[in-house]
């Protein structure tokens, strides 16, 4: 089920009214059996898969419990059941979204060698948000294992954990020291209006963000890159940058929903995007970027892998490395894996630049403590994304290098003047216009949130109730009128094919 | 410990304002989404009409607003009519369409075309949904037709919105012409010939036996029968003539008239009455797969006219003065007299029509020696303009003139222009029109160095036509 269709719209008020209608003690069942009503809607089977993950690791974090009891002499035990939790749970995660794409990619190989592999025998369809929920899970106990959070008893409430409908698809990753420790709280939660009127506000802004922003950026930018051989550098690198806000309206829209929706219920969940197109550099954007997934990746892959915390050549091939996998999570194709390793490449880079930069530029007089100097760094890192994104897009690796060539030597600035650009993938000029205005609006948003750390749901609750309806109504007034909806199916979200 | 907290002067606050807040905005859609937004198909100007203003309503596919020329049935037989159709309409529509027009009509007749009733396919109506269904007013009856239709988009097409605010993006002037008579009432208008080669032309006139059609078209044919029977409503069948009928579909046709037999309903089938009726397919096919043009469609409502006329007692509603018809017919001779005029190609006959046609306001401008013919005919206004280097003349549909002349610049000349116009307290319906046509447009179109005529249409916010006569191409139609 699509946040952005007529079956959510029936669904959730539904949960929500009986979420705090039925006897306290019901609510993890009820928020349980709706959360998987939810996962089922794609595909009644998935049930079977995200079951198995969280029994495994229910399992393995009730017996590694047990297991403690023998001090330090149940360590062993507890790394074996950890290691078997974690070859299950990455193991059905490699299976569904990786088999097809190792088979290809060995069957490429095999052609190089004048060999032929066919194809593969087994038909597998990647079940939506398995690599959301198998990490959640993983999280959990590894957690456990880490003895940073006690193990959940309650089966009920460890499977609401993992299935938790809101974040179920896409995020944020949540961890159990600050889901499962809410869930556990679940029958104290309280009807307030404040918060569910902010809740709501924010599910608003994020079905902005996805119908009126992304998916009529979508219309543009899936017509250039079908068809990138016949523009030239102007829209190719108009596509580009249309896509790097598609990716990013169309993301932070889906967990804007899931933390609105979340906290309609009572729930918080981790924030996941923090202005990243502000961030002035590539390791700032990355504290700003999909903040789940980036801690995430920093607890249990960089840190254990030894951080920082070693030589700069070891530190320098973790950094590369946890990109490289973070590419490989994003999706089974060696544009994502390229599109990572580029990132781990931009943070090396940056590392080794530093030192010479801070000599280098007061010796040029560029003034490092000034604001032209910060807003060129967020220039050139928002430069730097967009570059990368490119790849990220690409539905192949050659097709990237081709779409790069050719928007580095095409040059075509006539496009700008001629009137040639108006109608180029839109239906007429109107869409660049509702495009940019809704741009100015995400920007104005996150400068906010960049300048004074306050959400848009939190600002407009300080600006008075006035205000606050107007930009409210016309929020969605903007959806109802610009929205990109009706015609076609519900726009699925980006991020679900992960 | 309680979890839930009232404060009951707070909730009440709260609703209030919720209540007032979400009329502000539902007012601010409807505004929005009003009228002209929804696409213009017959339904939607069938909603402005009059209630039971309507004697005979002529029901089925674009077979019907091709073929039946509502305002002809008006002007010469005084039958007040209206094409209640949709583009591939197949007859289980048409029902609810019936069901749709007797909420606000009390037909004496119902003309229902059963073109469609032969297409062995009933999913092949399923995507014609939109086209038939989008319009209609959300109700039980909408949700009935849309649940019949087989179609998986019945949520939005019975908001209509999901469907319509896409429409923001081809807005423009002429979807605001919102006018009733601009739809001719129902009738589609085209002066198209293509001419067909009449030897692909099969006579089904002798074609006997019987074919059946559909169980779901036979179902709703019986419905449509039944339902007239019992509101005591008269109903024949039609078929407009078309050209490419075979023989099997001849035989279904002879099925359905099988079935009106049943229930003494007469069933007139165009396609056997062509010799009868005059139709010639080299001059009154309008092309789009057998849709009969503008002579075509003449013959075929002379023959349903006279029928209606001679099988039912319906008042001639020529003796009601100011009707929707009288104001349809004017708009339809208006698109005809657009036409011509877009064929004529000098000016002088350019300002004949106009000066023989009082009805149409226009302006004439010019910054170049004019031909002598035409001057001829300006100093029949008396304008005199004849000596002039550049001037305007501008001549309103009651006969007033507004002209100047010899200005040192265009923007003088549009100023000077405008400002009469706007002084003018004629007819004030038809000042708006003129106001909104005399536009930036206007400047655009015209090149200078011509004699330029902008001709203004009452009904809509366009104008009925623009050209430009240039001296250097010998007075010939420059802009089309």
């Amino acid at each position: 089920m699509l946040f952005n269709s007529y079956h959510f719209l029936i669904f959730f008020p539904l949960v929500v009214l009986m979420f705090y209608i039925v006897p306290r003690k019901w609510r993890t069942i009820w928020l349980l059996a709706a959360s998987y009503y939810f996962y089922m809607g794609w595909n009644p089977k998935y049930a079977a898969i995200i079951l198995l993950c969280t029994v495994v690791t229910w399992l393995g974090g009730r017996w590694m419990s047990a297991v403690s009891e023998n001090g330090r002499a149940g360590r062993p035990y507890q790394k074996l059941i950890l290691l078997v939790c974690c070859a299950v749970t990455l193991g059905i995660l490699c299976f569904f979204k990786y088999a097809r794409f190792i088979w290809d990619s060995v069957a490429a190989l095999a052609g190089g060698l004048q060999m032929t592999m066919g194809e593969m025998p087994l038909r597998i369809v990647l079940p939506v948000g398995i690599s959301f929920y198998t990490f959640q899970a993983l999280s959990y106990v590894i957690d456990v294992y880490r003895n940073r959070v006690p193990v959940q008893k309650s089966f009920l409430k460890y499977a609401l954990f993992v299935s938790f409908f809101p974040q179920l698809v896409a995020g944020p990753i949540e961890r159990s020291d600050h889901l499962l420790a809410q869930v556990e709280q679940i029958e104290e939660m309280r009807f307030q209006t404040r918060r569910i009127v902010n809740g709501l506000i924010y599910m608003q802004y994020g079905f902005f963000l996805k119908l009126v922003l992304a998916d009529n950026l979508a219309v543009y930018v899936d017509h250039i890159f079908e068809r990138y051989f016949f523009y030239g550098s102007v829209e190719l690198f108009l596509a580009a940058v249309g896509f790097a806000f598609q990716i990013y309206c169309d993301f932070s829209s889906y967990s804007a929903i899931a933390i609105g929706a979340a906290m309609v219920m009572g729930f918080e969940l981790m924030e996941n995007f923090h202005a990243p197109y502000f961030a002035s550099s590539i390791q700032e954007f990355w504290r700003r970027w999909h903040i789940s997934l980036s801690s995430w990746f920093r607890d249990y892959v960089y840190i254990p892998l030894g951080g920082s915390h070693c030589s700069k050549r070891k530190y320098y091939w973790n950094l590369f490395l946890t990109f490289l996998v973070s590419g490989l999570w994003h999706g089974a194709n060696w544009t994502f894996i390229l599109w990572g390793a580029i990132h781990g490449l931009y943070q090396i880079i940056g590392g080794m630049l530093r030192p010479l930069k801070a000599r280098l530029y007061p010796w040029l007089g560029i003034k490092m403590d000034s604001v032209s100097y910060h807003m060129g760094q967020i220039l050139s890192t928002f430069l730097l994304t967009t570059f990368a994104w490119i790849f990220f897009r690409a539905d192949s690796v050659r097709t990237a290098f081709l779409y790069i060539y050719n928007l580095f030597t095409k040059w075509n600035f006539w496009v700008l003047t001629d009137g040639s650009l108006k109608n180029t993938g839109f239906y007429n000029g109107v869409e660049w216009m509702v495009v940019l205005s809704g741009l100015i609006v995400l920007m104005c948003v996150d400068f906010i949130l960049h300048k004074r750390n306050i959400r848009i749901d939190a600002f407009l609750e300080a600006q008075g109730n006035f205000f606050r309806m107007l930009v409210v109504g016309l929020l969605f007034l903007s959806t109802l009128i610009f929205g990109n909806y009706g015609g076609y199916e519900a726009n699925a979200f980006i991020y679900f094919q992960f | 410990m309680r979890l839930y907290t009232f404060n009951f002067k707070k909730m009440l606050k709260a609703i209030v304002l919720s209540v007032l807040y979400a009329a502000i905005l539902y007012s601010i859609l409807l505004s929005v989404f009003k009228r002209t937004w929804r696409p213009k198909e017959n339904l939607y100007y069938f909603y402005q009409l009059e209630n039971n203003s309507l004697d005979v309503i002529n029901i089925g596919s674009s077979h019907v607003h091709s073929s039946i020329n509502t305002i002809q049935l008006y002007q010469d037989y005084g039958i007040a009519s209206y094409n209640l159709s949709a583009g591939s309409q197949p007859v289980w529509y048409s029902w609810y369409y019936l069901r749709e027009a007797m909420k606000t009509q009390n037909p004496k007749v119902i003309v229902l075309d059963v073109y469609t009733l032969i297409n062995p396919n009933d999913d092949d109506f399923i995507e014609k949904a939109q086209l038939n269904l989008l319009t209609m007013k959300p109700s039980l009856n909408k949700l009935e037709a849309l649940c019949t239709s087989g179609t998986d988009q019945v949520i939005r097409l019975f908001l209509g919105f999901p469907k319509n605010h896409i429409r923001y993006r081809e807005l423009n002037a002429e979807a605001y012409d919102d006018k009733v008579c601009l739809n001719l009432m129902g009738y589609a208008y085209s002066s198209e010939v293509e001419p067909l080669d009449t030897a692909e032309i099969v006579d089904v006139g002798a074609v006997t036996g019987t074919l059946p059609i559909t169980e779901k078209s036979e179902l709703y044919l019986r419905k449509i029968l039944e339902l007239c029977h019992e509101k005591d409503i008269g109903i024949v069948l039609v078929n407009a003539p078309w050209p490419h009928i075979s023989v099997e579909d001849a035989k279904k046709y002879n099925y359905i008239g099988e079935i009106a037999k049943e229930y003494g309903v007469d069933f007139l089938n165009g396609c056997t009455l062509e010799e009868e009726l005059g139709i010639d397919y080299t001059t009154d096919n309008g092309g789009d797969y057998g849709h009969l043009n503008y002579t075509g469609s003449q013959k075929w409502t002379s023959c349903l006219g006279a029928y209606l006329s001679g099988n039912y007692d319906l008042p001639d509603r020529r003796k009601e003065p100011g009707t929707v018809w009288e104001e349809s017919a004017r708009a339809l001779e208006n698109r005809m007299t657009g036409e011509y005029l877009q064929e004529v190609d000098y000016p002088s006959e350019y300002l004949e029509y106009l000066l023989n046609h009082q009805e149409y306001a226009f302006a004439l401008i010019f910054d170049t020696p004019v031909p002598t013919d035409t001057v001829r005919y300006m100093d029949t206004l008396e304008a005199g303009l004849g000596e002039a280097e550049n001037g305007y003349l501008v001549r309103m549909p009651d006969g007033n003139l507004f002209t100047g002349r010899n200005f040192s610049s265009d923007t003088k000349l549009y100023t000077d222009m405008y400002h009469k116009i706007s002084g003018y307290h004629g007819k004030d319906e038809e000042c708006k029109f003129l106001f909104m046509q005399f536009n930036s447009q206007v400047a655009e179109a015209r090149k200078s160095g011509g004699i330029f005529f902008i001709v203004f249409d009452p009904f809509r916010t366009s104008p009925l036509d623009m050209i430009e006569f240039e001296e250097e191409k010998g007075y010939k139609r420059v802009i089309e």
